[in-house]
């Protein structure tokens, strides 16, 4: 059985001209909680509904749960946890989609059903679409909890929904759910919740993933260090960016710290200050700067 | 559990089902006490009574295809276009089974309507000819045997469920096609466009004929009204086009994009 809960091989997504995903290579562990970032439009989404069997890769492979995405989408399916659109039947009150859902599911727990349409303080007996935003979203996660699965993949759960309310869920999928062991795949640009959750983070923009590491190695080895002239080693793989203003320039480094500080001293260069990052910083360096020529950074 | 839904998504248009035979049981009951009162001469009649079965059949295949246009608008087309698609089509099931389900249920409602109304008119038409002191049998073969008033009741059930279902099927292929209720509204413009054009091709070419959207059941014989000849494989021809709809709204559900 493979290590990787998710796994895709190059998928590519192409919408006429506009390349929605470009060869993306994702390694989602299983146990990870993995959060999934990119700003609007970074084609996130797009990768989540392949990986639901909702579109069609133009080109490349998703593996999920060690099964190949499209040919075997029911064994999938009856596995993972997909909350996408927040959108169920309208029509339906909480205790009716329960109903309607449980019959799809061997594992389906009522008791589990139960237990977080009380935590979560759902009103079960009124029509979905008279719900607000937040026990909308609460439903969806509650039926795909519910399920038992394996797998759990939300694509923005906390978009919307008020500080309460996604502490609530973040506490449930964190208390009930990761530390069961299971994997957590969630998309978001809410930097500070995924830095609270998730132990790996992959940066998707514009159809490219910039990175795929875990957070911890991320906190140990992104460095921001502040230089006094341009002394920067030549050939220095490590570094993410650089930018250089009055007489200061300003690296990004990925790792290698010591190493580049130790050459830029040989160099005769004065470090005026050697920063750590955090999740928030390393986004904004990646996906917030117009130069796309970042290379896919895989830190293990 | 796809039934509650499917109950749950189709109730008021069942309702006025329910509805539409119940009027019918009030008139069927109504007329069968009223026709108790009238006397009866049956040596005035001369002729036969087939040729009442025409309008019967045609009214009831209009009634029936204009429910089975509205119960198209109900499905997986609906949920596609209230973004419930991704919901539903994540559930562990083949696309084709919820696309099936809805069709076999909309079929089974219409099939349902379809013989309780039929039974209705049959009982009723049964008592006349009983106080008529006629035989429950019309001459409607090209011999001129009788034919049983059920078998013919049958035949017209059948005419009726392959109009309806030709009409719910390309409907509900519609609404996949545009992943929207809205489709009810092309169903409905492919249909006036294709007797429109039906209309114009006789008009210029007055030998070509379209196919007619319900399959004639009765023809005139010198001046004797008979069953269609053929009858038999113009149905089963009918119900291979009635088929080809749901089959073509698999194809584009399973590759559509949702």
């Amino acid at each position: 059985m493979s290590d990787l809960a998710i796994e895709t091989h190059a998928l590519t997504k192409h919408y006429g001209n506009l390349a929605a995903l470009e060869r993306v290579n994702l390694h989602i562990e299983r146990g990870s909680v993995y959060g999934f970032l990119g700003r609007n439009g970074a084609g996130k989404t797009t990768a989540i509904r392949i990986l639901a069997g909702l579109a069609r890769p133009t080109a490349g492979s998703a593996h999920i749960l060690g099964i190949e995405a499209g040919p075997d989408r029911i064994a999938i399916l009856q596995r993972t946890g997909f909350v996408i659109d927040k959108m169920l039947l309208p029509y339906m009150t909480g205790r009716e989609l329960l109903r309607f859902n449980r019959g799809f599911y061997p594992a389906w727990s009522d008791t589990q059903a139960k237990r977080y349409a009380d935590a979560l303080e759902i009103p079960m007996d009124r029509k979905f679409r008279k719900l607000s935003h937040g026990n909308k979203t609460k439903l969806c996660l509650l039926l795909a909890l519910a399920q038992n699965p394996e797998l759990l993949v939300l694509d923005e759960p906390t978009a919307g929904l008020d500080p309460v309310v996604t502490d609530q869920l973040l506490r449930i999928l964190v208390e009930d759910f990761a530390n069961d062991g299971r994997t957590i795949l969630m998309s978001s640009h809410h930097l500070s919740e995924v830095e609270k959750i998730a132990d790996w983070v992959g940066i998707l923009d514009h159809g490219h993933l910039l990175l795929e590491a875990r957070l911890d190695d991320i906190r140990d080895r992104y460095r921001r260090i502040r230089v006094a002239g341009e002394h920067a080693p030549a050939n220095s793989p490590e570094i993410l960016t650089t930018s250089a203003s009055e007489g200061v320039t300003e690296y990004v480094l990925c790792a290698g710290e010591e190493k580049f500080v130790a050459d830029l001293r040989n160099n005769g260069a004065t470090v005026l200050e050697v920063l750590p990052m955090n999740l928030s910083e390393i986004f904004l360096e990646l996906a917030g700067k117009e130069n796309r020529n970042v290379p896919v950074e895989t830190v293990a | 559990m796809y039934l509650l839904k499917q109950w749950r998504e189709s109730r008021i248009i069942s309702i006025l089902a329910i509805l539409g035979l119940a009027l019918l049981l009030a008139m069927a009951v109504k007329g069968w006490f009223a026709i108790d009162t009238v006397n009866f001469d049956n040596r005035n009649y001369h002729g036969d009574f087939g040729p009442a079965f025409v309008p019967l059949f045609y009214v009831e295949a209009v009634l029936v295809a204009f429910w089975g246009w509205l119960a198209a608008g109900i499905g997986t087309g609906k949920n596609l276009g209230e973004g419930s698609g991704s919901f539903l089509l994540t559930r562990p099931r083949r696309r084709a089974w919820f696309l099936w389900n809805d069709w076999g249920y909309a079929m089974a409602q219409i099939a349902a309507i379809i013989v309780l109304a039929n039974l209705m008119i049959g009982l009723l038409l049964a008592h006349i000819l009983h106080l008529m002191r006629l035989p429950t049998a019309v001459p409607l073969t090209e011999t001129g045997d009788p034919v049983s008033l059920a078998v013919i009741l049958v035949v017209i059930s059948i005419g009726v469920l392959l109009f309806a279902g030709l009409i719910y099927g390309l409907t509900y292929f519609s609404t996949i096609i545009l992943q929207r209720t809205s489709g009810v509204m092309l169903g409905a413009g492919i249909i006036v466009a294709y007797l429109i054009f039906g209309g114009l091709i006789h008009h210029y070419y007055s030998t070509v004929h379209l196919p007619n959207l319900i399959v004639g059941l009765f023809q005139v014989e010198s001046h004797h009204l008979t069953f269609a000849s053929h009858l038999a494989a113009k149905m089963i021809v009918r119900a291979a086009v009635v088929m080809a709809f749901p089959i073509a709204a698999q194809l584009i559900l399973d590759r559509s994009e949702i």
